[in-house]
């Protein structure tokens, strides 16, 4: 039986008796009985599963512009041979690594955004992952889009001492992507479902208790004014009750479908999980890489595409089975393209514009915007971008998750791109 | 006067047991300093004799990594073992691309050889490091097409900083280094493909080759503000200010570039010292795990440590990028810290009989014999005492259970062990 948000409100009463301030949603939800259902699975809610393709995917191998004899000539070793190529247009088509992707694609589920980047762009894997991941290009940003939409999601203007006990965002992983960066509510990274738990002595089951408790007393604390104290304080006590509600997560579901076993399916496969544990999650994120292809970049990039789309056909086929497929969207994205002329070591140095892939079956599948021009290029010989990243991030916020787009990028207010298929409920 | 030297040895070394502090404290604070940035003068023959030997023929790192984990524990020169690893969080190279046990030994032998030596001397080992030119494209860096990855990073990561250099700067670093190759596992630099033409570098023009690069970077002032900036976030505090730093810098300039009185004028600077600086920094992990394997007196690294170590997010020769571990509060998040909480559970009760895990006293005589006096204890050890009331009263609570606590009792060792095991997985631990 999925794990219903009521357990959560049990959670908060613990908050209470302890004599802290309850988390907010647990006010939330007394206050507006009508908009919120306190028990029972939050099934219209939507969700969106970000995949960060880490280390500058070559988007021109990936959308392929087979028609284009520049590509070649600028290519002679990389490019993809235009027979092996699967076309979507008579313009581009998929590597055909990207093959369990072609029937998402002909189902109108798989909507690419071509050309996809921002002004002035930044050729540092960090500095250019800063700026995908804050969507603030023109200053030090130390929180995520993500970040500030789950902040406004669970704690509004809350006071950082508050704890956002929901789950709002989760991360499959070792390390929180900057994306998820928050002032407020703590989005735990997790590698296992099954493992997040905390050990005691295996010796003597019976003090369990006794120590998770005293564990509660010390991490119930208010910290003092450090903020380290703070940090440490609300991470400790996050894990613990993230690790309460992860580990039934992990016993209620069930597959018939064949995920591969290379990480990043595993990944997928337990954000299925978790999307079918109805937790109210609306952010789920998970990585991919290295396609940093400075060398040897037809058998990395081949090799990791293949990945991408074995995993993704998975997830999808799984969501379909669960009855899941209209909730979830996903996009991919990375931090720059590559340079359209190759190096020397059969690579390509950093460059710009690539593609987004979105995924899910409430989107409008197909091609948007325009593949960019291979001689139009700019002062360093690097693609022109021709849609600002922010835009698809606008488009998402507000059309798929039914937020405050303005609010979370700074104001900035963006046209829609109109990719997705009716207003999702908010 | 506050005894500081529990703090300079987690921050100069990886902490260390109540022995060894003992031995530092003789010295007093100036010459336990001296001690620890001078080690060229203390004996580590010990050590080395201890040494297993290392399979250097085998796939992945867990040989190398346990013998660095070995040395991190067992030497008499903490602050070796220390900047060893800052130099290889800052030149991070991951053995996922180099694919070589052997390249990567040998590059953190570089890096201890100069590990409070002379950067000018450190950079140009790393320029012509066989790992390193694996690592950035060394390689494929070549007169007709140079290959820029090693250009860039070697400005943006390893001198210099994001704004102190343009793209112009990076195609010319490129064109210098063209040439400078690896073969055989061995440097080679080979003539005729490298472009000896003119380049304008920083605004300097001439025919620069990567020598004269190095040379070049290391006159920018940016450079030094940089590396000083880095070296005071990881010894000193997270915030430094522009004067602190600058002094800093006038130290390093002053010395050619040696990074032996930079650390000394660390160590012994006021800010250093300060009340507000001890447990100011989140620990690493390998400052996490091997401070702990001291304060419980575990001699023998237990297998599993490399393990560990990545899933606490630092897994030694594989840095998750060429930046390195960003360190200070990135070491924390949710799964992070319940892996430090389940580490330090598996340390206190693993009950493994050959050293890699602790056996608490069955005789408390020179402990104490009330919870009180028994919390007081662990709580110097391994916090040195800087513990909150009410976590202190928690602890009482819990070692006192529902019937009081008994040091001739039968629960003793579950007792203990929770005792330590909840001091190790408090918040105060994380910090160094």
């Amino acid at each position: 039986m999925p794990f219903s948000r009521r357990d959560f409100l049990q959670r908060g009463g613990l908050f209470l008796g302890l004599g802290l301030l309850a988390p907010s949603f647990v006010t939330r939800a007394v206050d507006a009985a009508g908009e919120m259902p306190l028990a029972g699975p939050s099934s219209a809610k939507t969700s969106l599963v970000v995949i960060q393709l880490g280390g500058g995917n070559d988007g021109l191998n990936t959308v392929v512009p087979y028609a284009d004899r520049a590509y070649y000539s600028q290519r002679p070793t990389l490019a993809i041979a235009q027979g092996d190529v699967l076309p979507m247009s008579d313009a581009v088509g998929l590597n055909p690594s990207l093959s369990a992707l072609k029937p998402l694609y002909d189902g109108g589920a798989l909507a690419i955004i071509q050309g996809v980047g921002y002004p002035n762009p930044n050729r540092s894997h960090f500095r250019s992952t800063d700026i995908w991941t804050t969507a603030e290009p023109d200053t030090n940003g130390t929180t995520g889009w993500l970040g500030r939409y789950i902040d406004a999601q669970c704690c509004g203007t809350a006071v950082p001492s508050q704890t956002a006990n929901d789950l709002e965002g989760v991360e499959i992983g070792n390390q929180l992507s900057k994306a998820l960066w928050t002032q407020h509510a703590m989005v735990p990274a997790v590698s296992s479902l099954a493992q997040f738990q905390l050990a005691t002595d295996p010796h003597y089951p019976t003090s369990r208790d006794a120590r998770i408790s005293t564990f509660r007393q010390i991490y119930s604390q208010q910290p003092g004014s450090d903020a380290y104290e703070a940090l440490l304080t609300h991470a400790g006590l996050t894990a613990l009750d993230t690790s309460d509600v992860l580990t039934k997560v992990a016993s209620g579901y069930k597959t018939t479908v064949k995920y591969g076993t290379d990480p990043f399916s595993q990944s997928l496969r337990q954000i299925a999980q978790l999307i079918h544990a109805d937790l109210g999650t609306r952010v789920y994120y998970a990585s991919l890489g290295s396609f940093d292809t400075h060398a040897n970049e037809r058998k990395v990039q081949d090799a990791l595409l293949k990945t991408l789309a074995d995993g993704v056909a998975a997830f999808m086929q799984d969501l379909q089975a669960l009855g899941k497929s209209d909730q979830v969207a996903m996009m991919t994205f990375s931090e720059f393209g590559r340079r359209v002329k190759e190096n020397a070591g059969n690579g390509t140095d950093h460059g710009t514009a690539a593609p987004m892939f979105l995924f899910g079956s409430k989107l409008k599948g197909g091609l948007y915007g325009n593949s960019p021009s291979l001689t139009d290029l700019d002062t360093n010989g690097d693609l022109k971008f021709g849609i600002d990243f922010r835009q698809v991030y606008a488009t998402l916020l507000k059309d798929w998750l039914g937020a405050d787009a303005p609010a979370v990028l700074d104001g900035a207010s963006y046209p829609s791109l109109g990719f997705v298929q009716s207003t999702s409920n908010a | 006067m506050a005894d500081l030297i529990p703090h300079l040895l987690r921050r100069a070394g990886f902490g260390a047991g109540p022995e060894e502090l003992d031995q530092y404290r003789q010295l007093g604070y100036e010459g336990a300093v001296d001690r620890l940035v001078n080690y060229a003068q203390v004996d580590n023959s010990a050590l080395e004799a201890s040494m297993p030997a290392i399979d250097l023929t085998q796939k992945g790192v867990a040989g190398i990594g346990a013998a660095w984990l070995q040395r991190m524990l067992h030497t008499a020169r903490p602050l070796e073992e220390k900047m060893t690893l800052f130099w290889h969080g800052h030149f991070a190279t991951g053995d996922s691309k180099v694919r070589s046990a052997a390249l990567m030994w040998q590059q953190n032998t570089l890096f201890r050889n100069n590990a409070a030596g002379n950067f000018h001397d450190l950079l140009l080992g790393v320029a012509k490091d066989p790992a390193m030119l694996k690592w950035l494209d060394g390689n494929q860096n070549h007169k007709a097409i140079p290959n820029e990855n090693f250009g860039r990073e070697l400005m943006e990561l390893f001198t210099l900083g994001i704004g102190n250099f343009t793209e112009d700067d990076v195609h010319a670093a490129a064109r210098a280094f063209t040439g400078w190759h690896a073969r055989n596992d061995t440097f080679q630099f080979n003539a005729r493909d490298h472009d000896d033409s003119v380049k304008t570098f920083l605004g300097q023009t001439g025919p620069w080759d990567g020598g004269d690069i190095i040379n070049v970077i290391l006159q920018q002032p940016a450079h030094a503000t940089f590396l000083m900036t880095k070296l005071y976030r990881f010894f000193v505090d997270p915030n430094p200010s522009g004067d602190n730093i600058q002094k800093y810098a006038a130290t390093y300039t002053q010395n050619q570039y040696n990074l032996a009185p930079v650390l000394q004028a660390m160590f012994t600077s006021p800010e250093f010292q300060a009340q507000s600086a001890v447990h100011g920094l989140i620990k690493s992990p390998a400052e996490y795990l091997i401070g702990a394997f001291k304060h419980l007196g575990i001699t023998a690294i237990p297998k599993q440590t490399p393990g560990v170590m990545a899933l606490l997010g630092q897994q030694l020769f594989n840095p998750p990028n060429v930046a390195g571990w960003p360190g200070g509060p990135a070491w924390i998040n949710t799964g992070t810290i319940l892996n430090r909480f389940n580490a330090a559970n598996r340390l206190v009760t693993a009950r493994s009989n050959d050293g890699t895990s602790w056996t608490p006293p069955t005789d408390l005589s020179a402990i104490g014999s009330s919870a009180d006096q028994v919390v007081d204890y662990y709580s110097g050890l391994l916090l040195d005492s800087d513990i909150t009331d009410t976590t202190r009263a928690a602890l009482i609570s819990y070692l006192n259970g529902s019937g009081g606590f008994d040091t001739a009792g039968s629960d003793l060792d579950e007792r203990l062990r929770g005792l330590v095991h909840l001091t190790m997985i408090s918040p105060t631990y994380n910090l160094n």
